[in-house]
Parts: C-alpha cells; sequence; structure tokens
C-alpha cells in the first residue's frame, strides 16, 4: 500500500528550503571562514551565527559556544534565586497579597533587578499585585495597521500572530496618529503592553480621569514568581472583566517572555508599577542583576 | 526577532502564502527558522563581501554588542555604496525563489 504523507506541502518545502540553507551556508562559510576563525578567537564570532540544524561548527566555535552556556547558566541561576527568594512570601494560591507581604516582595523585586518597584504611587494601586494573566491578543497600532505589519521576521509571526488583532483599539486608542508616525519606541509599546483592570483601582469610581491620566502607558515590572522570567511592560489596556476569573492581560510577547506562551496561556504573576521618572529603564524582557 | 536589516525585508507576502497551505504552528515554525536562517546568512555574506578587514571586525563589533539597528546601519551606510538597496535586492531574489517553491509544493496533489 502506498503512504501517502499529510503534510506534503510541507515536507516538500523543508527539504528544498533545507537544502537552500545549505547552500547558503557553505558559500558563506567559504567566502569569511578564516576570518571568522579569527574573529572567534578574539571571542565574537559564533555570538553573531545564528544556531542551524546539522551546521558543522569547528573546534573554535565549540569553546566559544562554551562561554554562551556559562552565561546562560549564569541567567537561569539568578532567575532560579530570584523564584527562591519571592517563594516565602507568596501565598498558596494565587490570591491578594496581604500588606506585609507586598511590602517585602516589592523589596525583594527592587533589590534584584536594581531599581524601584511599588505596590503603589501618586496614591494610586490597581486592585491585586499577584494574579492571574491570560493571553491578549495583538492592538491596532495606527489608522490602517495589520496584524502582519506586526512582525519583523517570518520566526516572529509563526509565534505571535496566531494570537490574532483584537477588533476594538487599546484603552488609550492607537499608538500613533500614522504609520508614518509610528516609532519604535511606540511598536515597543504594543508588543510589550498588559491589560490591567484599572476600573477596579480604589477610588477609580471618583476620579476616572486622573486614575486614566496614571495608567496610561504606565510602566510595570511583571514577574513569574515560578520561573523568575521577567517583562518591564507598560499599561495600553483595560481588562479583562471580572468574571474571567483572570486579572490581567499579557500580549502575544510578554506571555512569552514570562513562560506562559503556550498551552493555557495563563498563570500567576506578580506585578508592580515600576519608579522611573527618567523614562530610562527600557520595555521588554529582564534579568534579575543579582 | 529583530535583525538589523529587518525593515528593508517585506515579509507580508511570503506569510499569506504560508497560511495558504495550511500547516501546524510547529511546521510554521520550523519553516520559519530555515528561512529566517537562510536570510540572515544571505545578507552577512553579502556585508562582509563587501567590507575591508578592518570594516569587517568593526561590524561584528556592533552585531556582538548587540548596538541598535540605527547605529548598525548608520555604519554599513558609510562604508558600503547603497546597501540597503543591496539588502534589499538579495531579500527580494530570494523572496521570489520562495515564493516559486511554494507554488511547486501547491501543485503536489494529495
Amino acid at each position: 500500500m502506498k503512504f501517502i504523507s499529510q503534510h506534503e506541502h510541507y515536507e516538500h518545502l523543508r527539504k528544498k528550503w533545507i537544502q537552500k540553507q545549505k547552500n547558503i551556508l557553505e558559500k558563506f562559510w567559504e567566502n569569511h571562514a578564516d576570518f571568522l576563525r579569527h574573529l572567534t578567537l578574539g571571542g565574537l564570532g559564533s555570538l553573531v551565527i545564528l544556531s542551524t540544524p546539522g551546521m558543522k561548527i569547528s573546534p573554535s566555535i565549540q569553546k566559544e559556544n562554551y562561554t554562551q552556556q556559562v552565561y546562560l547558566d549564569t541567567t537561569l541561576d539568578k532567575r532560579v534565586t530570584l523564584s527562591q527568594s519571592l517563594a516565602p512570601n507568596l501565598p498558596d494560591e494565587v490570591t491578594n497579597l496581604s500588606p506585609s507581604e507586598e511590602t517585602k516582595i516589592a523589596g525583594t523585586l527592587s533589590d534584584k533587578f536594581g531599581f524601584q518597584v511599588e505596590a503603589e504611587m501618586n496614591g494610586i494601586r490597581l486592585n491585586r499585585t499577584y494574579g492571574l494573566i491570560g493571553g491578549e491578543q495583538h492592538l491596532y497600532r495606527y489608522p490602517g495597521d495589520t496584524l502582519l505589519a506586526h512582525f519583523e521576521s517570518l520566526s516572529d509571526w509563526a509565534m505571535f500572530a496566531p494570537a490574532g488583532i483584537a477588533p476594538h483599539l487599546g484603552a488609550w486608542g492607537y499608538f500613533a496618529p500614522s504609520k508614518p508616525q509610528f516609532t519604535t519606541e511606540e511598536k515597543n509599546m504594543e508588543k510589550y503592553y498588559i491589560a490591567v483592570q484599572t476600573f477596579l483601582s480604589p477610588g477609580y469610581a471618583e476620579n476616572p480621569q486622573k486614575y486614566n491620566e496614571f495608567f496610561k502607558y504606565r510602566k510595570m515590572l511583571i514577574v513569574n514568581p515560578k520561573t523568575g522570567q521577567a517583562v518591564v511592560a507598560d499599561i495600553a489596556d483595560a481588562g479583562p472583566s471580572e468574571w474571567t476569573g483572570k486579572q490581567l492581560g499579557g500580549s502575544p510577547e510578554v506571555m512569552y517572555l514570562l513562560g506562559l506562551g503556550e498551552g493555557p496561556r495563563k498563570g500567576g504573576v506578580l506585578y508592580f508599577f515600576i519608579n522611573d521618572p527618567s523614562g530610562t529603564i527600557p520595555l521588554g524582557p529582564i534579568e534579575p542583576k543579582k | 526577532m529583530i535583525y538589523f536589516y529587518s525593515h528593508l525585508v517585506k515579509y507580508e507576502s511570503l506569510m499569506g502564502s504560508l497560511d495558504e497551505l495550511e500547516l501546524s504552528s510547529s511546521q510554521k515554525n520550523d519553516l520559519a527558522q530555515i528561512i529566517d536562517t537562510s536570510l540572515y546568512h544571505m545578507i552577512l555574506d553579502l556585508v562582509l563581501s563587501n567590507l575591508s578587514a578592518e570594516d569587517k571586525k568593526q561590524f561584528m563589533i556592533l552585531i556582538h554588542d548587540n548596538k541598535n539597528r540605527d547605529e548598525i546601519m548608520g555604519f554599513l551606510n558609510e562604508k558600503i555604496n547603497n546597501i540597503e538597496d543591496l539588502i534589499t535586492e538579495a531579500s527580494e531574489n530570494l523572496k521570489e525563489e520562495l515564493h516559486q517553491d511554494i507554488k511547486e509544493a501547491k501543485r503536489i496533489k494529495k
């Protein structure tokens, strides 16, 4: 009986494109092997070469890869240390923190990341600082924006496009008035956005304008206490609704960086305001400093 | 991932064509990574082939130090004539090949 694959398109393309990749890499090495070998001895070569299945690696580059592994091990150690530091002050369930738990955790996070984080700022706080985060969709960034325009590589498209794009705008509208005026900073604001329950913030109903001005693109440190993964994100939307049982939402990129990008796309996270008046702390993934 | 040349490569037509194939997430991811890696090394080859030995080293330091796109492209624009056009042309040629391959794959009868 003839075996018929259910993935013929994929298998055909994969075979063809692996060969194309091999040809490109062979030409690359043929043209630049001497230069890169020389550079690797100075510690630079392998870090710029993307990993490739089946790629032959010279001994000098293997040695450099060891250095990369040491770097990775150190980063992972710091995450584990962070997770272990947080554990004693976390409740068993993902529920609101007591004042003393909140103070201790804010202190730990400030110490580990090297900048001040706070549960309350300018007299304003959210309803929670420890809650369940769920996956959100991408947001329209300027008039005429499309889902596909969000991605700068095919790998990013493959990973983050399936989340889709929300039919509504974020809480503050478009990030930029037009495509020509759309900046890299605004690109990062959508990429690393979170939605929080602004409307449940104590005192919100009495003065929504003041509270919205405070929350608009406010930077927050989001930490997965189980893994030590963390992101500097900004508030770009309001939600989710109380009935969902979740307390905040993360963009597809934020969820991925917190280690919650697959499976149920849900998990417990700590979230605190970042005290950054001069705007020096960049949005995106962040590692504990110690 | 953002590469120093990402703003010069338009991926949307490829994304659309791959979407039409109804691939699973892992299959899309796999093919996407193969294309990204191929394009990266092709452009790296192009850039290094047009730099002097000293400038090659300087370029690699910029990449290694994870400098922002503006700084890397500023350096390349200074050192290589029409580098942005060269990168765009090379990526368009590769994209054209990939589109042809996808057309060929679609002709395969199940």
